[in-house]
C-alpha cells in the first residue's frame, strides 16, 4: 500500500499529540473528590434549583404546565376507534439497559455494538431483522456471537453465531453455570447460510440458533472447533428483568 | 468454579474500576439512570481522558479539574438526556466538556477584558513546565497546540487526545462530517508547519 506523505505527516503528528497528554492522570487526591462530588450529586436526584425564577415567570411556567397536563389527559381519555393508534416504542432501539450490573464476581465479557457488521443480510423468518441490523457481538477467534441487544436472559434467546470457516462435524458447543457447572444450557440450531461481513467484505457462515439457559447467572459459553473458538463469560439475567 | 489459569491472567491486567463490568458504556449509561452509584464506572473509565482533553484545551491543571469535575456532575444529572440512538455516550460526554470549556473561555474573557481595561495585562497559563509533560518535545507539542486558534485546538484534542472518531466530532461542533475533516485537516497542516518535520513518533 502505498501512503501520501501528507496523510504520512499527518497521523505522526497525531500520534505525538496523543503521546504528549498519555502521561497525565488525575491525581488519587482528585479522584477522590471527583469520587465524593459524585457521590452528594447521586444523592440529590433533583438538583434543578428554581430561586433564580421570578414569581412572574413561575407564574407563567405554572399555567403552561397546567394546559400542558390537560391536553395529555384528554388525549390519553380520547381512546375511541377513530383515533389513530399511538405508536409503539421504538422496536428497533438499537441498545438495552441493563437491569442491574454484573456482580464483581462475575468477570463478564464485553459485548461490541451496536455495530452494522452484516448489512441487513438477517432472514426474513425473524419477526423484525430489521431491528437486528445494529446489533451487538461478542467475538472469539474466527467465530462470534451476535445478539440483538448485548444481553442474554434465562430461557430461550436467539443468537446467531458468525464463522469465518465453517466445519459442523468438528464443531462442538457448551454452556455452563460458572459457579455450579452442573447447569448447562441446551442449543437450537438453524440452517446455516452465507453473508458478506460488512466489516471486511469476507464471506461468513452465519448459523441461528436458540440458547436456553436454564437459570440465571454466570456462564461461560465455549464454541471449539479445528481452527476456531470463542470462550466468553457472559451474565444471564432472570427472565422476569426481560 | 472452574479455575482457568488463562483466564484469570486476563482478568488480573483489568484495570481495577473496569473489573467485572465488561459492559459498554451505553449500557451502564442505563444502569446509571436507574442507579446513580453505577456512574461511577463511567467517571472510571473517562475521568483520566477528560482531564487529558481539558488539560490541552486549556492548557492549565485547576481549570481542566474543574472542567472534569463540573462534566461528570453534569452528565450525571443529565443522564436520562442522553439517548443511545444519536450517538455514543463517550461522544456526548466530550461533547458537555466541550461546552464547558467554551463557557469557562467566555467567562474568562469577560473577566480579563475588565482586567486589561485596568491594567493592559495579559492572562497567565501554566506553562508546558508545569504540567508534568515527560520530555521536551511533548512540551513543544503542547506550546503548539496552544497557538492553535480555539477551533482548531478543539478539533485537533478532540480526535487525538478524547479520541473521537470524525462522526462524533461532527456531532460535538455541530458542523457537517465533511466540514470536521476539512477542520481537522487544516489543523493539523498548521500544527505540523508549526512543528516541523523533525518529530520523533
Amino acid at each position: 500500500m502505498t501512503s501520501n506523505p501528507e496523510n504520512t505527516t499527518y497521523e505522526q503528528h497525531g500520534r505525538l499529540v496523543e503521546q504528549t497528554y498519555a502521561s497525565i492522570v488525575l491525581t488519587n487526591e482528585q479522584r477522590t473528590r471527583h469520587r465524593r462530588q459524585l457521590r452528594e450529586a447521586a444523592r440529590q436526584p433533583s438538583r434543578v434549583r428554581f430561586s433564580f425564577i421570578s414569581g412572574e415567570v413561575a407564574a407563567i411556567a405554572a399555567v403552561t404546565l397546567i394546559v400542558v397536563v390537560t391536553i395529555v389527559i384528554w388525549q390519553s381519555l380520547d381512546s375511541s376507534p377513530s383515533n389513530p393508534v399511538r405508536p409503539e416504542a421504538d422496536a428497533t432501539a438499537r441498545t438495552a439497559a441493563v437491569p442491574f450490573l454484573p456482580p464483581e464476581s462475575c468477570p463478564v465479557d464485553a459485548w461490541v455494538g451496536p455495530e452494522d457488521r452484516l448489512g441487513g443480510q438477517y432472514p426474513n423468518s425473524l419477526a423484525d431483522p430489521e431491528a437486528w441490523r445494529y446489533s451487538y457481538f461478542l467475538d472469539g477467534s474466527g467465530i462470534t456471537i451476535n445478539a440483538r441487544l448485548g444481553l442474554v436472559y434465562e430461557g430461550n434467546n436467539d443468537v446467531f453465531w458468525l464463522m469465518r470457516s465453517y466445519q459442523p462435524q468438528d464443531m462442538t458447543y457448551s454452556a455452563e453455570r460458572l459457579d455450579d457447572p452442573s447447569f448447562s444450557a441446551t442449543w437450537s440450531f438453524g440452517e446455516p447460510f452465507t453473508a458478506r461481513s460488512n466489516v471486511h467484505g469476507e464471506a461468513l457462515t452465519v448459523r441461528r440458533s436458540t440458547i436456553t439457559f436454564p437459570v440465571p447467572g454466570c456462564w461461560w459459553i465455549r464454541v471449539t472447533s479445528q481452527d476456531v473458538g470463542l470462550r466468553r463469560v457472559v451474565y444471564v439475567y432472570p427472565n422476569g428483568a426481560r | 468454579m472452574p479455575v482457568d489459569r488463562s483466564r484469570s491472567d486476563e482478568i488480573a491486567k483489568e484495570p481495577p474500576g473496569h473489573r467485572g463490568t465488561g459492559l459498554t458504556d451505553e449500557q451502564i449509561a442505563g444502569a446509571a439512570s436507574n442507579d446513580a452509584r453505577y456512574f461511577e464506572l463511567l467517571y472510571e473509565r473517562y475521568a483520566d481522558r477528560l482531564y487529558r482533553y481539558a488539560l490541552s484545551r486549556t492548557g492549565s491543571q485547576t481549570e481542566a479539574d474543574d472542567i472534569v469535575s463540573e462534566t461528570i456532575i453534569t452528565a450525571l444529572e443529565r443522564l436520562e438526556q442522553f439517548d443511545p440512538q444519536r450517538g455514543s455516550f463517550r461522544g456526548w460526554l466530550f461533547a458537555i466538556a466541550t461546552r464547558k470549556i467554551a463557557d469557562q473561555r467566555r467567562g474568562h474573557r469577560r473577566f480579563w477584558k475588565a482586567i486589561n481595561r485596568r491594567w493592559q495585562h495579559d492572562p497567565p497559563g501554566d506553562n508546558a513546565h508545569a504540567l508534568a509533560l515527560r520530555d521536551d518535545e511533548h512540551r513543544r507539542v503542547h506550546r503548539a497546540i496552544q497557538q492553535l486558534s480555539e477551533a482548531n485546538r478543539e478539533v485537533v484534542t478532540l480526535r487525538f487526545v478524547a479520541d473521537l472518531p470524525i462522526a462524533e466530532i461532527a456531532r460535538t461542533l455541530h458542523i457537517s462530517e465533511g466540514a470536521a475533516k476539512m477542520r481537522l485537516s487544516r489543523s493539523m497542516r498548521e500544527l505540523a508547519k508549526d512543528l516541523g518535520d523533525d518529530i520523533d513518533v
